[in-house]
């Protein structure tokens, strides 16, 4: 390779990294009123990064230190404190304190049932004073968001975790409803009208939908909704969000009968509750017979939302406790202390800087190339973490640097094997050429092994687990490709070099008759 | 490396020994302490003092952050956590505490609270000293991600039954069980702090542990098939090996050690309190293991797994 082409070569993929470190990490004002948030600015973060959204739940007749202090002197009568809480029997669906407790216990321990299987990658449920639930899911924010640098990523963050725990701390029955007070079954003589007001419950005028229609049930008193489904779920495919109900027989039945039923309804419109809370909206203009039904959700950490949800309550997960309306969510600042982000960018930047350091000593001018593979590497985890949503947290991170070391390991065997190589006496390409032959089936050996283990952990686990193991999909596949962008950048590099071998701080053994 | 082959039997004692001193540790403290393993913050019970201000009394939530400061910062929380208010919720601040500090002091910190606010005029203020109760069901992911780690671990087994030898697959199968175990074992012992990210390290530990077993098992596999050793020994081939891939074992773990430590470092500059350095010990212990399992008890137990099979031969 000429000096000008291999100048050419190297130069523009120096430019390349250069211009996605600058995307990647740089955040800037354009203009008066814009800034670009870089790409490191715009990963979700974990809660030790950016802190809970959380919020405490109240059962009927206990009240938290400043709902009771608002009250009259009158009122405040009723109340006994316990702990940092006010209960009234009075006010409440139980007789006496224990009671409440045992039940709260109970649900709580529901209540992170549904956490779990929603796949979050951390959460905190706790029981407060023996009365109330407190519930916390990782904020999700930004750097931008949570420094302030992206109002609407914040706001979007917030009502995403607040809309997470108004789904999953839905208590009550779950009914399938319609706004429609009458529906007219068939047409003109054989016509029959229903009246839907004889399925007025507890729910009709709850206001579920929010504009102040009453809502009624499809469904008897004397039904269960939960034998109708035997599980849902949900998943994400070429950018739908997928929400899966399994039906039982019967279930297969009594929907047919229901969608029938909202088919010839004004509104064609079941809405799937649970308690006070909607969870679905399915819009009927034809009987559903089928024993599965799926529908698309908005985005997928509603489908996960909802899911969990339904399969918490269709699976005897429904909550024994009638509680007060969910109150705001609030946001805390990071577990980790409020810098905790930028420390750990900080500690990723010198972990890679030392990485690339130990390169250099070691090779020499191809510690150079070695450095530029590592810098791509965390350029692929940036933008990757950025395009695949993962949430960062430390094990993340962490599953990062094994990548890295993984990387770096497979280049010390190679260039083990090369150095090994030149001692025989071979001209640097024959060396090269005869490494990478030598160790090739080796380093695909571990590259399949760990693609295969981070697929199955990605895949099964959930939570933190799931994010390490998408992570460790994309650093295998990345170190793989990279080792063989190594020998390229090498080649690259090396060409206008003269002596091949001290590019690389290699020695080769000169025998007489050369 | 020669030594270690040697002694290759009291190498599988001291994993045994390890994960039966773990097993036990983990069960006297699951009946007379807080669980097998010392569950962490997310799973632990503790107690709080939540002080809130209203937003129109204290507009960027700094008195209520001072005051707390004040009255709470020598009791030890372990986590501090402040949320800004709006027009319609107050700014919070929870100071969360080991449900080893007494409730005496926690009550006479809220009076002190409630003194402070009176003198700064601050009416819609309030201190709360709640006992919160953690619900470790969570702890059911567990099982989703064992079933996933046994089938990535299965999975190496059967690859390398395939590509190289039974015994490399049975050794390899046994070290991604002894490291798990003495992972999970030193956790019981150091009570170090367990929470959802534990399970997380313990894919790192198995990761870890597949990479040094794909180099160790290809080298030796090498060192079988080149022509220049057919007259060696087996087992002077395992230990050669074993010796020339220990470096890069050894160079893996030390440079995860020192990442770690970087981290460690600078989670403490944010937030300097002992809950902060649990996650990091975890992922040392994690590390550990896997280079114990992968350095030591990998040799150990193929070139045991090989003897055997000459003699049965």
């Amino acid at each position: 390779m000429s000096k000008v082409k291999s100048a050419i070569i190297t130069a523009i993929v120096v430019i390349a990294i250069v211009v996605a470190a600058v995307f990647g990490v740089a955040s800037f004002n354009v203009g008066a009123i814009q800034r670009y948030n870089s790409i490191a600015a715009s990963i979700s973060l974990g809660s030790d990064y950016s802190g809970y959204v959380y919020t405490t739940i109240y059962p009927e007749g206990v009240l938290s230190q400043s709902e009771y202090n608002a009250l009259s002197e009158e009122d405040k009568s009723s109340y006994e404190q316990v702990g940092g809480v006010y209960f009234s029997a009075e006010n409440s669906d139980y007789d006496d304190f224990e009671s409440l407790s045992a039940a709260v216990a109970s649900d709580a321990r529901k209540i992170s049932q549904r956490l779990g299987d929603r796949g979050l990658s951390d959460y905190y449920v706790s029981v407060v004073d023996g009365a109330a639930i407190t519930v916390g899911v990782p904020s999700g924010y930004s750097y931008a968001a949570y420094k302030g640098n992206d109002s609407s990523g914040r706001s979007t963050a917030l009502s995403t975790a607040g809309s997470t725990l108004g789904y999953l701390l839905a208590d009550g029955e779950l009914t399938l409803r319609t706004t429609d007070s009458s529906i007219t079954l068939g047409e003109d003589d054989s016509s029959t009208t229903v009246d839907m007001t004889r399925y007025a419950d507890e729910y009709t005028d709850a206001d579920i939908l929010g504009d102040g229609s009453q809502t009624y049930s499809f469904t008897t008193a004397n039904e269960d909704i939960t034998e109708y489904f035997s599980s849902v779920s949900s998943y994400t495919f070429g950018g739908s969000h997928v929400l899966s109900f399994s039906l039982t027989q019967t279930g297969r039945q009594r929907i047919n009968d229901i969608s029938t039923l909202a088919a010839s309804s004004e509104s064609q419109v079941i809405y799937v509750c649970v308690g006070d809370t909607n969870m679905l909206a399915i819009t009927c203009t034809s009987a559903i017979d089928s024993d599965t039904m799926q529908f698309s959700m908005n985005t997928a950490e509603m489908a996960s939302d909802v899911s969990a949800t339904l399969n918490s309550v269709i699976n005897g997960g429904t909550l024994s406790v009638d509680y007060q309306d969910l109150g705001s969510a609030l946001s805390s600042t990071a577990t980790g202390g409020e810098n905790a982000a930028l420390m750990a960018f900080i500690a990723c930047i010198i972990v890679l800087a030392a990485l690339c350091v130990a390169a250099v000593i070691k090779y020499k001018k191809l510690g150079g190339v070695l450095s530029m593979s590592f810098v791509i590497l965390a350029l692929v985890f940036l933008y990757a973490i950025y395009i695949l949503g993962i949430q960062v947290t430390f094990p993340v991170i962490a599953t990062c640097i094994g990548i890295m070391l993984l990387f770096a390991v497979t280049n010390l065997i190679v260039l083990g094997e090369v150095r090994a190589q030149c001692k025989t006496g071979k001209t640097m390409q024959a060396a090269v050429k005869a490494g990478y032959k030598r160790t090739l089936l080796g380093i695909i050996d571990i590259h399949v092994v760990v693609l295969v283990a981070a697929i199955l952990i990605a895949a099964v686990a959930s939570g933190a687990a799931a994010a390490c193991g998408l992570t460790l999909v994309v650093g295998a596949i990345a170190s793989y490709v990279l080792y063989w962008f190594t020998r390229l950048m090498w080649h690259v590099c090396s060409a206008p070099q003269r002596n091949k071998f001290a590019f690389g701080g290699f020695k080769r053994e000169v025998y007489g008759d050369e | 490396m020669n030594k270690i082959i040697k002694l290759r039997h009291i190498a599988l004692i001291i994993t045994v020994v390890i994960i039966a001193i773990g097993m036990a540790v983990g069960t006297i403290c699951h009946f007379v302490s807080n669980g097998f393993f010392n569950y962490g913050d997310e799973f632990a019970s503790y107690k709080s003092v939540t002080v809130t201000t209203s937003v129109p009394e204290d507009v960027s939530g700094n008195a209520a952050k001072s005051i707390a400061q004040d009255a709470l910062s020598s009791l030890g929380a372990y986590e501090v956590s402040f949320s800004q208010g709006t027009g319609h919720t107050p700014n919070t601040v929870i100071y969360k505490f080991y449900t080893s500090v007494s409730d005496e002091s926690l009550s006479s910190a809220v009076g002190a609270l409630e003194q402070a606010f009176d003198e700064q005029g601050l009416e819609d203020a309030t201190a709360v000293f709640n006992v919160n109760t953690s619900v470790p069901e969570g702890l059911h992911q567990l099982n989703f991600f064992a079933i996933a780690l046994a089938s990535a671990v299965v999975f190496q087994a059967i690859y390398f039954a395939i590509r190289y030898k039974i015994g490399m697959a049975l050794s390899s199968l046994g070290t991604q069980l002894a490291a798990v175990g003495v992972y999970a074992s030193l956790l019981a012992i150091t009570r170090c702090p367990v929470g959802l990210e534990a399970i997380a390290f313990a894919a790192l530990t198995v990761v870890i542990t597949m990479i040094c077993n794909g180099v160790l098992f290809d080298k030796i596999k090498k060192s079988y098939k080149d022509e220049a050793n057919a007259k060696v020994e087996n087992l002077a081939l395992i230990t050669e090996s074993a010796q020339a891939t220990w470096k890069t074992g050894a160079i893996i773990c030390v440079a995860a050690i020192i990442a770690i430590v970087v981290f460690g470092i600078f989670a403490v500059i944010a937030s300097p309190s002992a809950a902060t350095l649990a996650p990091f010990a975890a992922s040392i212990i994690s590390v550990l293991a896997a280079a114990y399992a992968s350095e030591v008890f990998a040799p150990a137990t193929y070139s045991l797994i090989n003897a055997m099979d000459r003699r049965v031969k």
